[in-house]
C-alpha cells in the first residue's frame, strides 16, 4: 500500500476523546474517535501502514489480520473523503 | 505544652511551627516560654491527624510506565547506567498496564486515568509510548474517564516527536539544566533541547523544567530562571540537587554547598514568582502533612519493561544496595496481575520509619526526601546537606508566608545564623 499524508486543506486538533479534523477550505469538522484517532496520529507522523497495524493490535486489542484490514479500510475511506493524499 | 510544636531560631526571635494545626508565628524568646493568648488559642485548635501509612486496598495515584531503561544521552551525572540500546517493554504489557489502571480508576470512581512515563528516556522506545498513549486515551474514552498523561524526558528527538509530545501529554517534565555551557557540560545537545522546549512552549501541554543544580550552576539560578521564563514560558521549574554518582565524580561535578543553594534558591524563587512561573523544591512543600514526598508509600505502581511492578522508578540494584525491597508485584502480557498484600504493606510501613526526622520541623513536609538516596534504613542520624538546605528553605518559606521576606533575606545572608538554625538537633519546643 502506498503511504499517505494529510491533505493540504486539512487541519486537526487533539481532544481528550480523539481528534477533530477541520477542512480549512470548507470549515467542515469531522470528529475521529478511537481507534481511528490513533491511526490519524500515526499516519500523519509518517508510520507505514504495516507499522500502524502492528501498533493497532495493542491499542485496540485486534488480531493482526483484523488490524491490517481496519487500517486499510480506514485509510481508503479517508482518501475518498479527501482527508489524505498520496 | 503541645508536643507537636516546633521552633527554630531566627536571629533574636523564634519561628514557631505546628504543622498539624497549620500554624506558624514569629515570636520573641519570652513568648516561646509562654505562648501569647492568640497563638495558644490557635495551637489549642484540634490538630489534623498525624499522617499515617496508607491502609486498605491498594490505591495508586497513577500508573508509572518505564517503556525502557535505554537512553539516547550519556549525562555525566546519570547513575542509571543507560545505553542507547536496552530492553523495551512488550507492547501488550504496556496495554495490559493501562487496562489495569483504567479498571481500577473506574471502580474507584475516579474522574481521570493517570499514566506517567519514566525512563531511561521513554522516547528511546517510541513504539511503546505510542501504544500506551493511544491505549490510555482509547480506554479512558470508553470508560468516561479523562486521560491524564505525563512524561519525564530529555527532549532530544526530532520536531515531529516534540509536536506529538506537546499535543498528547498534559504535562511534560523536561530536563534542562540552564544556559548552553552548563547544559552541555551536564547533559549535551543544548540546541535540540532548546528547540524541543520551544515546540512544547507553543503547545497546550503544561511544561515543567527539571533543573539539576550543581556547584557549577548554583550561582546562576536567578538569571537562569529569568532566561527560562522569557524564552520558554514554562509552567514550573523544579530545582533538584545533583545526586553524586561515580560518573558525576569522574566528571568533576559536585553538589552545591547547601547554604549557598538555599540562598540562591530563594532569589530564584522570587524571580520565578515575579514572572508567573511556579518554582518547585519538592522537599519544602508545607501545604499538607505527609509521610512521603515521592511515589514510594503512595501505592503508586511503576511498571518496568520486564513486567515487575515497583514502588520506585529508580533501579532495583540501587534499592538493593540500601537493603530495600521496593518490588510490589508483577504484571503479565495477558493482564494477569500479582500484587501481594504483604508487599504493599511492607512498602507502606517503610515510609513511617525515619529516625533522623523525628525532631525536625520539616518531618511532615520534606518527609525525609528520597527513600533510596537519603532516608534509607540505617542512614546517618545527623543532618546532611539535603537536610540543611531543606530546613533553611522551609524556614524561609514560612517566614515569607508570614510576611517577613526581608528577614528571610537577612537569614540567608548570614552563614553563622543559617548554621545555628540548620544544625540544631531538635526543633521540638522544650528541647534543649
Amino acid at each position: 500500500m502506498s503511504e499517505y499524508r494529510a491533505a493540504e486543506q486539512i487541519r486537526w486538533a487533539v481532544e481528550a476523546a480523539g481528534v477533530v479534523l477541520i477542512n480549512g477550505a470548507t470549515g467542515a469538522a469531522t470528529s475521529l474517535s478511537y481507534p481511528e484517532a490513533a491511526i490519524w496520529d500515526l499516519i500523519t507522523r509518517g508510520d507505514s501502514s504495516e507499522k500502524i497495524a502492528a501498533k493497532l493490535c495493542a491499542i485496540a486489542g485486534l488480531e493482526p489480520v483484523a488490524a491490517r484490514k481496519f487500517v486499510l479500510d480506514t485509510v481508503e475511506a479517508w482518501r475518498k473523503a479527501g482527508f489524505l493524499r498520496g | 505544652m503541645p508536643s507537636l510544636v516546633f521552633a527554630v531560631p531566627i536571629f533574636d526571635k523564634w519561628l514557631v511551627y505546628a504543622p498539624l494545626q497549620r500554624v506558624a508565628a514569629l515570636v520573641n524568646h519570652a513568648a516561646l516560654a509562654e505562648f501569647p493568648e492568640e497563638l495558644r488559642a490557635a495551637l489549642d485548635e484540634s490538630p489534623e491527624a498525624e499522617p499515617r501509612p496508607r491502609s486498605g486496598p491498594v490505591s495508586p495515584q497513577f500508573l508509572g510506565l518505564v517503556p525502557t531503561r535505554a537512553c539516547n544521552l550519556s549525562c555525566v551525572y546519570c547513575g542509571f547506567g543507560a545505553t542507547p540500546c536496552g530492553e523495551q517493554m512488550d507492547l501488550r504489557l504496556a496495554a495490559a498496564g493501562v487496562d489495569w489502571m483504567a479498571d481500577y480508576s473506574a471502580r474507584a470512581g475516579r474522574r481521570t486515568l493517570d499514566v506517567h512515563f519514566f525512563g531511561g528516556e521513554p522516547f528511546s522506545a517510541p513504539d511503546v509510548v505510542d501504544v500506551a498513549v493511544h491505549r490510555t486515551r482509547a480506554v479512558a474514552a470508553e470508560r468516561g474517564l479523562l486521560p491524564r498523561l505525563e512524561v519525564a524526558t530529555n527532549g532530544v528527538y526530532p520536531e515531529p516527536r516534540a509536536r506529538f509530545v506537546g499535543d498528547y501529554f498534559d504535562a511534560v517534565v523536561l530536563s534542562f539544566d540552564g544556559f548552553r555551557a552548563v547544559h552541555d557540560r551536564h547533559r549535551g545537545c543544548f540546541d535540540q533541547v532548546a528547540a524541543t522546549a520551544r515546540v512544547l512552549a507553543a503547545s497546550p501541554t503544561e511544561l515543567c523544567f527539571r533543573m539539576c543544580v550543581a556547584e557549577d550552576n548554583v550561582e546562576q539560578l536567578a538569571e537562569t530562571v529569568d532566561w527560562f521564563s522569557e524564552e520558554f514560558r514554562p509552567y514550573s521549574i523544579d530545582f533538584e540537587i545533583l545526586q553524586p554518582t561515580p560518573e558525576s565524580e569522574r566528571a568533576g561535578l559536585r553538589p552545591p554547598d547547601p547554604y549557598r543553594f538555599a540562598a540562591h534558591f530563594l532569589s530564584a524563587r522570587r524571580a520565578a514568582c515575579e514572572r508567573g512561573v511556579e518554582p518547585v523544591y519538592a522537599a519544602a512543600v508545607t501545604e499538607e502533612p505527609r509521610l512521603t514526598f515521592c511515589p514510594v508509600g503512595n501505592d503508586t505502581l511503576i511498571l518496568n519493561p520486564d513486567g515487575r511492578l515497583s514502588a520506585c522508578y529508580l533501579l532495583e540494584r540501587d534499592w538493593q544496595a540500601r537493603g530495600l525491597d521496593l518490588n510490589l508485584g508483577r504484571l503479565g502480557t495477558d493482564g494477569g496481575m500479582e500484587l501481594p498484600g504483604e508487599d504493599i504493606e511492607r512498602v507502606r510501613q517503610l515510609v513511617a520509619d525515619k529516625p533522623r526526622c523525628q525532631n525536625c520541623f520539616c518531618r511532615w513536609s520534606c518527609a525525609g526526601g528520597c527513600h533510596v538516596n537519603h532516608s534509607y534504613p540505617g542512614c546517618s542520624l545527623t543532618y546532611d546537606d539535603f537536610c540543611i538546605q531543606t530546613r533553611l528553605i522551609t524556614a524561609c518559606s514560612l517566614l515569607e508566608g508570614l510576611g517577613f521576606a526581608s528577614l528571610a533575606d537577612d537569614l540567608v545572608a548570614d552563614r553563622a545564623e543559617m548554621q545555628r538554625l540548620a544544625l540544631r538537633p531538635s526543633d521540638k519546643v522544650g528541647a534543649p
